[in-house]
This record gives C-alpha cells, sequence and structure tokens, in this order.
C-alpha cells in the first residue's frame, strides 16, 4: 500500500501542478477554460471568493488524510517537489550519494504562528497585502508568469519564425507581456527563497512561512490518518527521516509532526522494519504514539510502554519541558506576535487613507480590469496572481508598481497603449479570475460596466491643431460616446458623450498625438454606463446603382 | 507590356503551345496592361455574394485573367473589427471564401488572406467568420499582428507618406486582390478600396498624426497594384461606421462592384451608398487627392461600365 499512496501522490501532484503550469503558458489562449478548476480550487484564492464548497472539500479532506494539499493541490508545493527532485538527481549524478542525511528540525513555532496571526489580523482588519505576498498559489503564478512565460514566449516566436517562413501559420509572433518589473522581482526572490530553502531544509517554506501550511497544519494534528511510527518495531536508525521532506519524523524519538507533514507517503517504504503506518486514529495499535509530542506525563508513560532507550526518552522530558505546542503557550504566542503587529496595521491603515485622499483630488486614478466593482474591495480581493494579465488577449492589463497605492503593488490596472485597450466583446479576465476579485460578469453586463471616462482636449486634437480629418478615436470606439460633430471646412471633431463610455481606451490607444488629446480617467466605484442607443434612420431601399 | 510580361507570356505560351497549340493565342492575349475588351468596371446587384461575385468575374474574363497556374494569391479583406458578419463592419465571409475557391481553381499555388486589424486579430479572424470560411475554402489564414510580418517599401509618389512597412504576404505575392467592404467612416468620412489600404501597413497611427486623407491617397500609390478591387456592397455600415452599433446601422445593398482603377470603384461605391445616405464625394478627399496623383478616376463616363441586375 505505501508505494500506491506514493505514486498516486506523484501521479495527481503530475496532473494537477502541469494542468496549473500550462494553464499560466497558455500563450496562444488554446486550453479549455474547465482547467480555470485548479487555481479556483486553491485555499486562498476560495477564501476571497467566498467559495465554501472549495473550503469545506479541503477542510474536511485535511480533517481525513492530514496536508495532502500541500502535495497535490497546491502548485508552489507542487515546484517545491520539483526542486526536490532535481536536488536528488543532483545528489545521484554529480555527488554519487543515494540518500540524504537522516534529519530532524524542531517546527519555528513563532515564525510560522507569528506570520499566520499577522495575515489574520491584517486580513480581518482589510489590509490583504500580506496575504497577496504570502499566498502559494499566487506565488506560483508570478513566477509562471513573470519567469517562465517569456521563455515560452520566446520559444513559440523562434518555432513560429521557421514555420512562417516555411508557409505554416499554425505558430505565429507574439508580444512579450508589459510585466513591472517588481513582478519579476518578487517572483524571483521567492524562487531563490523556495531553492535554497528546499535545498537545505525542504518544506521550510510551507511549514514556517506559508500561512495556508500553517493553517492546515493546525487541523491536520487532529486529522483521522497520520503517518505514524510504531515503537515497538522501531530502531531508531533514521532511514525514514532521510526520506522526509518536511524533516518532521522524529526518529530518535519515534514521532511525526502531523502539523507539518504534507502527506508526501515517501517515508512509507523506506522502513525496513514496517515500523510506518498511515491508518486511521482508532486502529492505534499498541507502541504508536501520538503524532504530536507528549506532555510529560504522557510520554512517560508512552516511553514505558514502548521501551524507550533511555537517551530518547531524556530527549522526550526535555522537548515537553520546553513546552512544545502546549496550547495555552502556543496562544499566548500567538497573540504576542500579534499584538506585535498591531502598530503595522495601525501605518498601513493610515496609507491607505492618504491614498483616498490623493484620489479624492482627483490624482491619477487607473481603471481597474471590469468586474472590480470599487476599489477597496478589489485591493482587498485580489492576491495579484497575474492570471488575467496572462490571459488578456490585448495585453491591456498590467501589473502595478505603485501606481496603485503601496498596497496595491502589482495588481492589474489597465494601460492603454498602441493596440492595447479593453476589447469590447471580450471578459475572459472576469472569466478567469479565480478570487472573484473580478466578478464574473456576462457579456451584456461587461458591456455597460464603466471602468473609466473619456476625457477629451479639444485643443490637443489634431483636427483643432492642423486642420485635418482623423477621428481614430471615434472610429475605435464601439459605443459611438465618442463621436465625430461638424467642425470648419467640412472636417468633423470629436464630442464625448459621457453616458455611453465605458472607458475602455479604445480612443486613447489610437489617439495619434503625444500626450493623447483624449484620455481615460478611471473610476473607483464601477458603476453602469446607459445602453448605446439603436438609431432608427428611415433609409431610402437602394434598387439602383446610382452611377 | 513591359519585358518581364513579356518573357512570362512567352514562356507560358510556349508550355501551352506544347499541351494545347490552339491555346497559344489565348495566352498571349491575356496581358493585364490592356482591358482586351473587358469592362473597366462591373457593377452587380440582387444576388447572394456567391452569386454576384461568380458573375462579376466571368464578365472580366474569368478568374484565369488574372491568376495563373501556380501563383501565389494574397486576398486582403476587411477584418477590422470584432465582429459578427451580420454588423456588416468586415467584408462578407462568403465572398472572400468564394473568391479563394476560385483563385485554387484557377490553380493558384497558396491563397494567403490577411488584415493588420483594429481589434484583436484572433477574435476579428473568428468572429468576423472570415476565418472559418477561408480555410474551408482552402485558403490560409495569415497573421499580421506583429511587426515582424511587415517590409519598408518606398513610396516615391507620396505627398506626405514617403515609405510604409507593408506586409509580406502582399509583397512575395505573385498577385493579389483588395476586398474591402463600404462603409460609413467617423474619420475618413468613407472607407471603401483606398482606405482598406490602411490594413496592410504595419503603422497606421502615422497616417493619423500625419494627414488621414493624404496618406490614404499616397498608400494607393503603392507601385504593387491588386489585380482586381472588389468591393463587397451586400451589407453596409451606413451610420456610426466604422464599426457600428447594432444591426440598426446596416442597410441592405445586396451589391458588388469590381474594378482595377481603386478611385473609380470607391466613386461607383459611395454613389451606390449615397442613395441610401447622401454623402458628398468633396469631403472624402482622399478619393480627390488619389485623383491627383493619377492613381485612377472619378470620371465614370470615361469608363467601360457593366451594370447587371440579378
Amino acid at each position: 500500500m505505501a508505494r500506491w499512496l506514493k505514486y498516486l501522490r506523484r501521479v495527481s501532484a503530475v496532473l494537477v501542478g502541469g494542468v496549473c503550469l500550462l494553464y499560466f503558458l497558455d500563450i496562444l489562449r488554446i486550453l479549455p477554460r474547465w482547467m480555470n478548476l485548479v487555481p479556483e480550487m486553491q485555499i486562498v484564492p476560495a477564501i476571497m471568493a467566498g467559495s465554501a464548497v472549495v473550503l469545506v472539500t479541503m477542510g474536511v479532506l485535511t480533517l481525513l488524510l492530514g496536508r495532502v494539499y500541500c502535495s497535490v493541490v497546491c502548485p508552489l508545493g507542487i515546484l517545491q517537489d520539483v526542486i526536490l527532485r532535481v536536488k536528488k538527481w543532483y545528489y545521484r549524478l554529480v555527488k554519487k550519494r543515494k540518500r540524504f542525511k537522516a534529519r530532524y528540525d524542531r517546527p519555528w513555532n513563532w515564525v510560522r504562528y507569528g506570520v499566520l496571526g499577522a495575515v489574520v489580523v491584517l486580513f480581518a482588519v482589510g489590509i490583504s497585502y500580506p496575504l497577496l505576498l504570502l499566498d502559494p498559489y499566487s506565488n506560483f503564478g508570478r513566477i509562471a508568469v513573470a519567469l517562465v512565460r517569456p521563455a515560452a514566449v520566446a520559444g513559440n516566436n523562434l518555432v513560429a519564425g521557421w514555420m512562417n517562413a516555411a508557409g505554416n501559420y499554425t505558430l505565429y509572433h507574439l508580444q512579450q507581456l508589459d510585466l513591472t518589473t517588481v513582478v519579476a522581482v518578487v517572483a524571483g526572490v521567492v524562487l531563490l527563497m523556495l531553492v535554497v530553502m528546499v535545498w537545505r531544509r525542504g518544506r521550510l517554506w510551507c511549514n514556517s512561512i506559508c500561512p495556508v501550511g500553517t493553517l492546515l497544519g493546525l487541523i491536520s494534528r487532529f486529522s483521522l490518518f497520520k503517518v505514524r511510527i510504531d515503537r515497538n518495531k522501531c530502531t531508531h536508525c533514521g532511514l525514514c527521516a532521510s526520506t522526509c521532506k518536511s524533516h518532521c519524523m522524529d526518529f530518535r524519538m519515534g514521532t511525526v509532526d502531523a502539523s507539518r507533514c504534507v502527506d508526501c507517503f515517501d517515508c512509507l517504504e523506506s522502513c525496513t522494519h514496517q515500523a510506518l503506518t498511515y491508518i486511521p486514529t482508532w486502529k492505534r495499535s499498541t507502541g504508536t504514539a501520538e503524532s504530536t509530542p507528549k506532555l510529560p506525563s504522557e510520554a512517560e508513560s508512552s516511553a514505558e510502554d514502548g521501551g524507550l532507550s533511555s537517551e530518547a526518552e531524556k530527549r522526550v522530558n526535555e522537548e515537553a519541558l520546553m513546552g512544545h505546542n502546549t496550547s495555552r503557550r502556543r496562544f499566548l504566542r500567538e497573540a504576542l506576535a500579534t499584538a506585535a503587529l498591531l502598530p503595522a496595521t495601525e501605518l498601513m491603515g493610515r496609507q491607505a487613507r492618504w491614498r483616498r485622499g490623493q484620489r479624492a483630488a482627483g490624482e491619477g486614478i487607473l481603471p481597474m480590469p471590469p468586474g472590480a466593482v470599487d476599489r477597496e474591495r478589489f485591493l482587498r480581493k485580489c492576491t495579484a496572481c497575474q492570471l488575467c494579465v496572462d490571459h488578456c488577449p490585448t495585453n491591456v492589463l498590467k501589473p502595478a508598481f505603485l501606481e496603485n497605492g503601496l498596497t496595491g503593488m502589482m495588481q492589474p490596472y489597465m494601460r492603454f497603449s498602441v493596440e492595447k485597450f479593453c476589447n469590447y466583446e471580450c471578459k475572459v479576465c472576469t472569466e478567469v479570475c479565480p478570487n472573484d476579485a473580478l466578478l464574473p460578469l456576462t457579456l451584456e453586463e461587461k458591456k455597460l460596466t464603466r471602468v473609466g471616462v473619456a476625457v477629451f482636449h479639444k485643443d490637443l486634437c489634431k483636427v483643432f491643431v492642423s486642420h485635418v480629418d482623423c477621428g481614430a478615436c471615434a472610429e475605435h470606439c464601439p459605443t459611438q460616446a465618442v463621436h465625430m460633430v461638424p467642425f470648419e471646412n467640412g472636417l468633423t471633431i470629436p464630442q464625448v458623450t459621457d453616458c455611453y463610455c465605458i472607458g475602455c481606451g479604445g480612443c486613447e490607444s489610437i489617439c495619434p498625438m503625444t500626450p493623447p488629446a483624449i484620455h481615460i480617467v478611471g473610476v473607483d466605484e464601477q458603476t453602469q454606463a446607459d445602453q448605446p442607443t439603436r438609431d432608427k434612420t428611415e433609409v431610402q431601399a437602394v434598387d439602383d446603382f446610382g452611377f | 507590356m513591359d519585358r518581364r510580361e513579356f518573357l512570362k507570356a512567352m514562356a507560358l505560351a510556349g508550355a501551352a503551345a506544347a499541351v494545347n497549340p490552339s491555346g497559344v493565342g489565348e495566352v498571349l492575349a491575356q496581358s493585364r496592361t490592356t482591358t482586351g475588351g473587358y469592362p473597366d468596371l462591373v457593377a452587380i446587384m440582387g444576388g447572394s455574394p456567391v452569386q454576384m461575385l461568380d458573375r462579376v468575374l466571368s464578365e472580366l474574363g474569368g478568374i484565369g485573367r488574372f491568376v495563373k497556374q501556380g501563383m501565389k494569391v494574397t486576398i486582403k479583406p476587411n477584418i477590422g473589427w470584432d465582429r459578427k458578419p451580420e454588423m456588416g463592419a468586415n467584408t462578407n465571409p462568403e465572398l472572400v471564401a468564394e473568391l479563394v475557391r476560385k483563385c485554387l481553381s484557377a490553380g493558384a499555388s497558396e491563397v494567403l488572406v490577411f488584415d493588420h486589424t483594429c481589434n484583436e486579430w484572433t477574435r476579428c479572424y473568428q468572429n468576423s467568420g472570415i476565418r472559418a470560411a477561408v480555410e474551408e475554402a482552402g485558403g490560409k489564414m495569415v497573421p499580421a499582428n506583429s511587426e515582424e510580418y511587415y517590409r519598408e517599401v518606398d513610396l516615391p509618389r507620396g505627398v506626405k507618406l514617403h515609405k510604409a512597412k507593408i506586409h509580406q504576404a502582399i509583397l512575395d505575392s505573385d498577385v493579389w486582390f483588395n476586398v474591402p467592404v463600404v462603409k460609413h467612416h467617423g474619420g475618413a468620412k468613407m472607407t471603401i478600396s483606398m482606405k482598406n489600404y490602411m490594413g496592410i501597413v504595419w503603422d497606421r497611427r502615422v497616417f493619423h498624426s500625419t494627414d488621414l486623407q493624404q496618406c490614404i491617397a499616397d498608400i494607393n500609390t503603392f507601385s504593387k497594384r491588386p489585380a482586381l478591387h472588389i468591393v463587397d456592397c451586400y451589407r453596409s455600415v451606413f451610420q456610426n461606421g466604422p464599426q457600428g452599433k447594432s444591426v440598426d446601422d446596416v442597410i441592405m445593398l445586396r451589391s458588388l462592384i469590381a474594378s482595377a482603377d481603386p478611385v473609380a470603384a470607391d466613386t461607383a461605391a459611395l454613389a451606390l451608398f449615397s442613395q441610401a445616405k447622401p454623402v458628398n464625394r468633396e469631403t472624402v478627399t482622399h478619393i480627390a487627392k488619389a485623383e491627383a496623383l493619377k492613381i485612377g478616376t472619378t470620371d465614370l463616363q470615361s469608363l467601360n461600365i457593366k451594370r447587371i441586375k440579378l
């Protein structure tokens, strides 16, 4: 069974991770929308979207089986397993060593509960930026979009060049995304941290930094199925611990820290004495230790039962005396960590208020993607996974640097430039957003959703300045909110009827003037524009050529 | 008939003589520099796009007059907008597909179709219905979304536009067809054959930033002229052009106009359109500017015009 579990885990991880990566690298936009399920079943997006189905499913799954989520659902967890695999190959091929050293690390409780506490408290008061930075799925998205996608596009363009030269146009040239450097920097730093951490300490990120991992760890302490060491059979050889990517198997003591075990099942078949089991709690055989470390009394009794060596016994007592994970101490610790973060909360709140004040003055209001509803909601719900940026057919979505304020960094906004504006008939961003930071809109709703309003400066307009025809803006306006009205000498000049403008930016993107004579001012609250009128005009039926 | 054409004709005649001696005279008669008794402009009304194209081409001597065995053909319809066919914003997909079939039946080695779209190109190709129709007919849709696909060409006769990057599908073709749709246009007043040239160039913004109407005339001085301008006048956006807001902006003209002279084709199409929605040709200044550059004539009286009602 042990082998079967491991392979099941691997196959599921390859499937889920593969779908997720491919979906982020869908540069030709040909993959089916059901693949969006992988982003949607991630825990942080589900929290943001209020998806009870996902949260309950993942909660029950963890309560039953432990943190399988971290091994087969979370793409960042799967990525770390890939890094670990590279390390294994490196050891086998270069260092000619088959096995790692057996190693047990104590949990970094201050760090993991501190981070979780801070993230939860700040989120509760409406600041989700720490979660944006730490959400494993969004970090995976940023790594895929900022670090892997450019290579995919370059590869596509290379092959497209050859194919096009041979008269085949199945592939075609693509533009690289206009990403803000900050996304690449953040993704690069996180990837580097992951590589270093995985290389030295296995799943240290998941067990100390990742708030989702810590949260699931709190549940998996009580899970039904757990990896356990049968102390009657255990010889404390450490073979199992040498396979453990979480470094959570205390082989000297014969315990497994279920709060850190990610259910990779690598250890199960490593034991030459069949001392490792993955069975429900009720089937506890004599000598099987609880996975959470014991209080002194319990530990003593189990030491008697299992006949631990005096050395191991001493260690058990020592750990117990240090108050490992006793709930009262843990509570105090978390409370302390939380209290320490209150000043930070205050600071960030102050910053947000400052931004609002600045916007009230009409400074640099950027259009948000359709479905964002209002800015506060959007900034709270978006975790900057870049999925919408990645899938936008016109590449008009761009991750912000400081345009959205300090706490809006990497969240998307619309930036209009040549051939980059929101396509009237498209709502892809609202379809893919797993957080519902962009609400799913029907096409009819999207076509009326106002993300900004066009402002026309007549004195900058080509028609006004040079007395020639232009009208590029009106030509690109799908609702004819921008339309041409008579000017001088048979010329026509643009005019904006605000109520029909949805701020798609077609006008701004094509305006030949620098700076553009027409530009979009974003709104903080997305409202509905008026339905474009249908102009019923009586026209003469044509039944002759007229020439 | 210049030297190159003469040599080509001789080579073809030689080949024809080897296969079918009576075909020699036919090949020699098909010189493109003369209309050889064929009308200068054909206008047709009252049929489906396919029927009308079929008739127009047979009036003009058949597709074989323009497309020879082994030729690489490029077709440039208007696919500028992410709009469905019934919105009339793009060239009729059946018309384009039928032209593809005709070219292939004349022995074209390949038929490429492209447009430098205004909206996102894959959606335009898709939703215009043109991709599906062309591929079913055996043609190839060619991307035009990247500067890589364009090469710079000099326009020595241009007044304000002296060079432009033109799509390689046109530059590398043996023969090409310009297949616009007649529409109202907020900027250029009307878009017909000559305005459709803006989809063969990479940088359109420079047209607007220089002088739109003059640049449209200038780009039409491009030396490699299409064999024919085939103007789709089946559906037409008569207001709120060039995209139109709804089907209420579309009128059915159920016509087709074809000519090798874009100025004449635009003059005729505008006259047809004006019956429904009057437009003063003087305001569509690129037509007069093109005539001044000797690209063609607005004097329809001077031309041999064939009018057909189905």
